[in-house]
Parts: structure tokens; sequence; C-alpha cells
């Protein structure tokens, strides 16, 4: 039988009491629940005391769907840290939208400092974060969760505006929209604008004009050239490829001309998001 | 579905992905800005205003052409103007963990349930 009386520290997740284990989550999908989990052998600190036996966690949290840090910390004693894993036991977030971080700390309740950072990357149903042997994984790194998005319907003579939600970051894939011009005679330009919450930094307009009176369709995406209204009502405007928009950053039209009972509806567009971590 | 008591617009707050949707209200588009200068809602930067001023001096030196925009509604549809009470339902960032941030600009208040 393993002997933990008075043996030197095998690995550096001896912990002396005096430390804690952190449960960090970052989280964009609703209903999850994250269970920490893992072996800890305690120290056997008196030869009067008995063996120690290797014993397991778990410490479960719901962490918010704001993209805040939601936060665990628990005290496991003086011992090893044999092993540990974080995963989702609830809900069903994809790479990108539940980021785990496991550190030690010193101390459980005010003033914790952090001490080392055990693993960190996102965490799915089929996907954990364990260690010893863990893969870092950046809030950045991966393929983002894809999300298709409803977005608001403005009101009439109103711009479409949708802004990149606190703690995320996107990439703009695609998306459509109708414009309904109202029987106003004016030639409206609609253009999409990238900006960074003020200042815009892409803005590129569909190639002709929409007429009083006529419902037409807009398309963009990332690699598509531009198409000016044809006969089936229909425009294509292109968007950068591979730009990322952090947080607070916003896609919007701005339509030259555009008149009061002008109508913009069913906007719906494709975003790869990650967690920002800020 | 909710109507934004500011600006109007309609929106799922959480989407069919169980994903939860923050509205923020665009800025004000060119027949809304022309109303709210109209009405003295809102100001224009003094950088903005001198850009206006010189289309409008354009425009009086010679006038557009039938169906030509004037200079000064080129200018004024290019200005970003965001509107005065917008809502952003983004959340602030937190600037300690475990905070319950609000959101940054209540707007006119809630959205109205349709």
């Amino acid at each position: 039988m393993f002997s933990s009386l008075a043996i030197q520290a095998a690995t550096p997740l001896y912990l002396t009491g005096e430390e804690s284990i952190r449960l960090t989550a970052f989280n964009s999908a609703t209903g999850v629940t994250l269970a920490l989990r893992g072996r800890f052998l305690p120290a056997r600190v008196s030869p009067v005391e008995q063996e120690p036996v290797i014993g397991p966690f778990s410490h479960e949290l719901v962490p918010t769907t704001n993209r805040a840090a939601s936060v665990r910390t628990e005290p496991l004693g003086e011992g090893w840290l044999l092993d540990w894993s974080v995963v989702a036991i609830a809900g069903a977030p994809a790479i990108g939208q539940c980021y785990a971080m496991v550190e030690v700390v010193r101390g459980n309740k005010n003033a914790i400092q952090a001490l080392s950072v055990l693993g960190n990357g996102y965490v799915t149903i089929n996907k954990r974060l364990g260690g010893p042997d863990v893969g870092w994984m950046d809030f950045l790194d991966g393929g983002g969760a894809l999300r298709s998005i409803a977005g608001a319907t403005p009101g009439a003579g109103a711009e479409i505006s949708e802004t990149v939600p606190t703690g995320a970051r996107w990439e703009l894939l695609a998306g459509v929209w109708t414009l309904t011009t109202s029987a106003t005679v004016a030639n409206r330009t609609p253009r999409i604008q990238l900006d960074d919450g003020t200042t815009q930094y892409y803005n590129a307009s569909s190639q002709g004009v929409q007429a009083a009176g006529v419902s037409a369709i807009y398309a963009f995406g990332q690699g598509l050239g531009f198409q000016a209204i044809g006969a089936d009502s229909r425009s294509i405007i292109s968007v950068p490829t591979n730009l990322r928009m952090g947080a607070g950053h916003r896609w919007r039209t701005q339509t030259g001309l555009i008149q009061a009972g002008d109508q913009y509806s069913a906007i719906q567009y494709l975003v790869r998001e990650w967690i920002e971590g800020a | 579905m909710v109507q934004c008591r500011t600006c109007g617009a309609t929106y799922e707050p959480v989407l069919p992905d169980g994903m939860e949707y923050y509205h923020a209200c665009p800025p004000l588009s060119f027949p809304e800005l022309k109303d709210a200068l109209d009405q003295g809602a809102v100001q224009l930067t003094p950088a903005q205003q001198k850009q206006l001023d010189a289309a409008k001096a354009r425009d009086a030196a010679g006038a557009p052409k039938d169906g030509v925009p004037s200079q000064a509604d080129i200018v004024l549809g290019s200005f970003v103007v965001e509107r005065p009470d917008r809502r952003d339902e983004n959340v602030v960032p937190a600037r300690t963990r475990g905070d319950e941030p609000g959101i940054k600009a209540i707007g006119k208040g809630d959205p109205v349930p349709l």
C-alpha cells in the first residue's frame, strides 16, 4: 500500500491546505452546468493518523450566460491533487461558447491570490478539459461556435444595426436582409458598414440603386463580389474575409436617401463566435 | 417578440437556438437625423456642423438638379449620430470576477412584449 507519511511531494500538485482549486467559466450557452471533478490524496501528517485514502471530489458550477466570469473556489485540504477534469454535465455548449479555467489559488474567500493555472480551454458535453496532461486552448483558438442569428427588425425608416455582445468576438460570415421601399420617389443605396462602436472601418455599397415601391433581397458574404439589383430583385455585397470583430463592434446598414416609410426586415446572419475573455 | 421603447425595433430576446439576444439601438437614420435636428433633439459635433455648413454653401452656390440629392443631404446621410436615450442591452464588462454586471444603457425602459 502506498504510504503518504513523510514522503516528499511527488508532483507540483501538492497543496499545503492553504490553497484551493478554482474553476472560472465564461459562458454564453443556456442551461449549462459544469462539473469540476478529480481525485485527491490527503497527506498523513501524524503517525497516529490512519493511512489516508484517495478520495474523489466533484463540484458543480452553473455559469451565467452573459460571458462574464463565473467562479467556484473549493479548498481540498493538505495533500496531492492527482488528477482533475472539467466537463459540461448539462446544456449543450459548442466549442466557442463555454471556456473554463482551473487554477490553484491561495485562500478561498476574500483577497484570493492566483498561484498557478492548471489548464484552460473550451468544454462541451463530450470534450473535457483535464489534467495533469492538459491540452491548452486559448480563448480565440479553434473554429468558434457557428451561430445563425435573427437580427432585430428596425422601425420604419431606421437602419439595421447588430452589435457584437460584451465578451464575444465575431467573424461575420454571411447574411441577408430585405428592404422594402415606400412610394416616396428616391433612389436608395444600401451600404453595409462595420464600425468599432463609433468609427467605421469598412463601408461597401450595393452596386446600384433601389427605386420607390420595390422589395429587394440583399445578401452579403465573405469572398463574394458585388452585384446590382437585377430583374430578380436581388443584390450582393461583399464583406471582408477573416475579419474578427471585437465586443461592441457593429455591422449595420447606412442607406443613401432612405425614406421615413422604408422598411428593413427578414434580417438573418451567420457568425463564428468566440469568448473574448477580456 | 418584444419592441424597443426607444427605436421601435422588434426582436426575440431569446433566439431559437436558446442564445440570448442583446438589442442595441441603431444610430439615427437619415430621415430620423433630419427630424431630430429640426426638433433640437440632437446636436452635431463641431466637425460635423462645419462639414454640413460647407455642403449647404455648395448647394447655395448651385442648386442641385431634379432628382439629385442636395450636398447637404448627402453629407447628413453620411453622419453617424447615436439616438437620444438609446438602449443597449449588452452587459457592462465586469471589473472583477463574480460581479453581476448591469446593461450598458436602459434607454426608455424595458421593451414592450408583443
